[in-house]
């Protein structure tokens, strides 16, 4: 202070206002930071805690080694879960992307009424999941719904009738999720192919490529970025998926739609085992992490590799 | 300046709008007393004894605050409950069941209203199980408001007579009704499948098969020789028999709208608790008269009862003597009369005249005293009332399975309970 206070005038205002504009960003991120830190990073490690312990009705501090863990393993209905978020997780994401891609790909063909089109394929998503589950309840009811109406026109014999079939139940599910978030990865998509320089496909147009060859080998590589947005987005909708199968099956018929997030709120606030509930949250989480750690690593060491050259 | 003036105006009123709230709740602290009452009553006849509740306290003085929490079937109030326990925020009454009741004891926060217990002589104005049900080592710590009945079975009487059936006396009489009205094309049972609709069928034919000595030590002592037994396998086997008398496409559909299928005369029966009644009755059709009521029909009779109560807590916002009013008052007949007239069970004291209620509440009041007095009362696992909810829940999980697994026979479903139950019973008890 005392060195500064000689140049004192015009230039002090300036350093001044230096660090301010340094500090206030950081100044203005604290909040933020502080709320994630403790709702996020807090309450992982409060759940995580509460895995180690015998806690039911309320949280208790009494720990009790991985107890949870081993109870939570010898139980049918976790195994149910996780194998119906397998399957309901591998088709979700693969067919997401299928359809995603086919329609932004058929969508960048300079069509008409592209804009209506896109407005269409997009509007699923503005529904809430909790409407999806309930319209499609409707028209997968066999009594009421699809099955109904086509035997009503005279295929007497046709039969659809997954949504009451514990073996089939969950595809159901795959198909309502499906229907609400494809049009959203088509609208990523569709913005990665239009980021593509046109001046490559020419090239390589010129060079004697076919369309199916271009596709392959130029755009659907470059659109990798996409790819691992799109991945990650699906994957945590599908490890969190909750209120879909709420309501769309509520679980049923009997547990057999359960994914590990109705386990997980079941046991922790209706049945009173908290910290079995919070066993399972440990192990989503884990999932989450695992599911997500490879692509981080695979990108980021992409990215590293890409700037060296 | 005119926008600022504007501020002013309005802080102004803010503030004297502020004071005279605040001056109404002087006034209302000069009343005898407030009492929170956290419940998950919020929808039709329910939530208007609520008011009903409310209004008499306040005829009294007292101040009754109605948190009513609604949705999941009482999972979110139960939610809110652990919530503003964990805040320090305890109401005063909150509606709990069964063993729950017990479980909340343990964490010292319950009150002791042995005061108005007495004064009222709940010890002989009670049935004794549900007595001793809102108990905790001998103190009362909550207040029963109503008895349904778990086992009955509805039916359409003319739909009956149609398909040439009649009314069923046993087990198979009863299945000789069910396949007529299949061969009449009438869908004989409405069952939507959904867990808690299969358990309460369960409850039913459980009791019906077995009788209450069978029922108490399986369901409430969780005997692993009475879980795994051949009658429990009979019950199981029973349930198929039902499941098949179901129409498969029902699955996921309510209770309510199943009974509506039998007031229209779509499905020929359901087994359901009497709050079915508010649905008949909702459809223009008079429980006992066009939609019949019999106790489900077996071996053995019983009464498989569910009790709403609500278990006092020491609680910083309200009054004691609120809380003792609210106890009270819920307990008066004249309560009781307009309560359980609306919400389709019965008075759970005695003393109060049953004049003006229906054919199956006067039934149901008289199955109860014969039960009472054959020791054939029973607490419903399906409703809650006879285990806490991690031990309802594996049994659940059990019946879940054998309903919509069908390769899975009955003697491995006992024993699957057994075994699970235990395990559940051993988590709960830290």
């Amino acid at each position: 202070m005392a060195e500064s206070s000689p140049r004192a005038g015009k230039i002090a205002a300036t350093p001044w206002r230096r660090r301010l504009d340094r500090w206030l960003p950081k100044v203005s991120l604290v909040p933020s930071g502080l709320a994630s830190l403790i709702f996020v990073y807090g309450f992982i490690a409060w759940t995580i805690w509460l895995s180690l312990t015998n806690s039911t009705l309320l949280p208790t501090n009494n720990f009790a080694g991985l107890r949870q863990y081993k109870v939570l393993f010898q139980l049918d209905i976790w195994w149910v879960s996780v194998a119906n978020l397998a399957i309901f997780g591998i088709l979700y994401v693969a067919i997401c992307l299928a359809i995603g891609l086919f329609l932004a790909i058929m969508l960048d063909q300079k069509i008409r009424a592209e804009g209506w089109l896109r407005t269409i394929y997009l509007y699923p998503l503005a529904l809430s999941l909790v409407v999806t589950g309930v319209v499609w309840k409707w028209l997968l009811n066999p009594s009421l719904g699809l099955q109904h109406f086509v035997q009503s026109l005279g295929w007497t014999g046709f039969s659809f009738d997954w949504l009451i079939n514990p073996h089939m139940a969950i595809y159901t599910v795959v198909i309502a999720a499906v229907w609400q978030a494809s049009g959203f990865v088509t609208a990523l998509f569709l913005a990665g192919l239009r980021g593509i320089d046109s001046s490559i496909i020419k090239a390589a147009q010129i060079d004697g490529a076919s369309l199916p060859r271009v596709y392959l080998s130029i755009i659907i590589p470059s659109l990798r970025p996409v790819f691992f947005s799109a991945i990650i987005l699906l994957v945590s909708l599908a490890i969190k998926s909750f209120d879909l199968v709420i309501a769309l099956t509520n679980g049923g018929p009997g547990y057999s739609t359960w994914l590990p997030a109705i386990f997980m709120y079941d046991f922790g606030f209706n049945r009173g085992q908290i910290g079995l509930g919070a066993a399972a949250a440990t192990l989503m989480m884990a999932a989450v992490a695992l599911a997500m750690l490879p692509m981080l690593i695979a990108e980021l060491k992409e990215r590293r590799d890409g700037r060296s050259h | 300046m005119r926008n600022r003036s504007i501020f002013r105006k309005s802080v102004t009123i803010g503030l004297s709008i502020a004071a005279m709230t605040a001056g109404s709740a002087a006034m209302a602290a000069q009343n005898k007393g407030t009492v929170s009452v956290l419940n998950w009553w919020t929808s039709g006849s329910e939530a208007k004894s609520m008011n009903v509740l409310q209004q008499m306290l306040a005829n009294e003085g007292y101040k009754m605050v109605n948190d009513a929490v609604s949705g999941g079937g009482g999972s979110n109030a139960r939610t809110v409950l652990k919530s503003r326990i964990q805040s320090n925020n305890l109401p005063g009454a909150a509606q709990i069941k069964g063993p729950e009741i017990q479980q909340w004891c343990t964490t010292g926060l319950t009150m002791n209203i042995d005061k108005v217990a007495k004064s009222q002589h709940w010890s002989k104005i009670l049935p004794g199980p549900v007595a001793k049900g809102m108990q905790c080592d001998g103190h009362y710590v909550a207040v029963p408001f109503n008895l349904h009945r778990i086992n009955w079975l509805w039916i359409n009487k003319s739909v009956l007579k149609k398909a040439g059936a009649k009314m069923p006396t046993d087990w198979d009489s009863l299945v000789a009704a069910l396949e007529k009205l299949k061969k009449a094309g009438i869908t004989p049972i409405a069952g939507g499948g959904d867990t808690w609709q299969v358990a309460t069928e369960f409850d039913a034919i459980a009791i019906a098969t077995g009788g209450a000595d069978f029922y108490r030590k399986a369901f409430v002592d969780l005997d692993p020789d009475a879980l795994s037994s051949d009658t429990m396998a009979k019950v199981f086997k029973r349930l198929r028999t039902i499941e098949q008398y179901e129409d498969p496409n029902g699955q996921g559909l309510s209770w309510n709208h199943d009974t509506g299928l039998v007031v229209q005369g779509k499905a020929g029966m359901q087994i359901m608790g009497d709050w079915a009644k508010g649905e008949i009755t909702n459809d223009n059709a008079t429980p006992g008269k066009q939609i019949a009521c019999m106790a489900f029909p077996g071996e053995h009779s019983g009464f498989v009862y569910n009790t709403d109560s609500f278990e006092m807590f020491k609680s910083a916002h309200s009054d004691k003597s609120a809380q003792y009013a609210f106890a009270r008052t819920a307990l008066s007949p004249k309560f009781q009369r307009k309560f359980n007239m609306a919400k389709g069970s019965i008075p759970v004291r005695e003393g109060v005249s049953l004049k003006g209620f229906d054919a199956c509440a006067k039934q149901s009041k008289k199955d109860f005293t014969a039960a009472e007095k054959n020791n054939a009362l029973v607490p419903s696992f399906s409703q809650d009332m006879a285990e806490n909810g991690a031990v309802k829940g594996a049994i659940f999980d059990v019946i879940a399975k054998f309903y919509n697994n069908k390769n899975m026979s009955p003697e491995d479903a006992a024993k699957e309970m057994a075994s699970q139950a235990k395990q559940a019973k051993m988590m709960s008890q830290t």
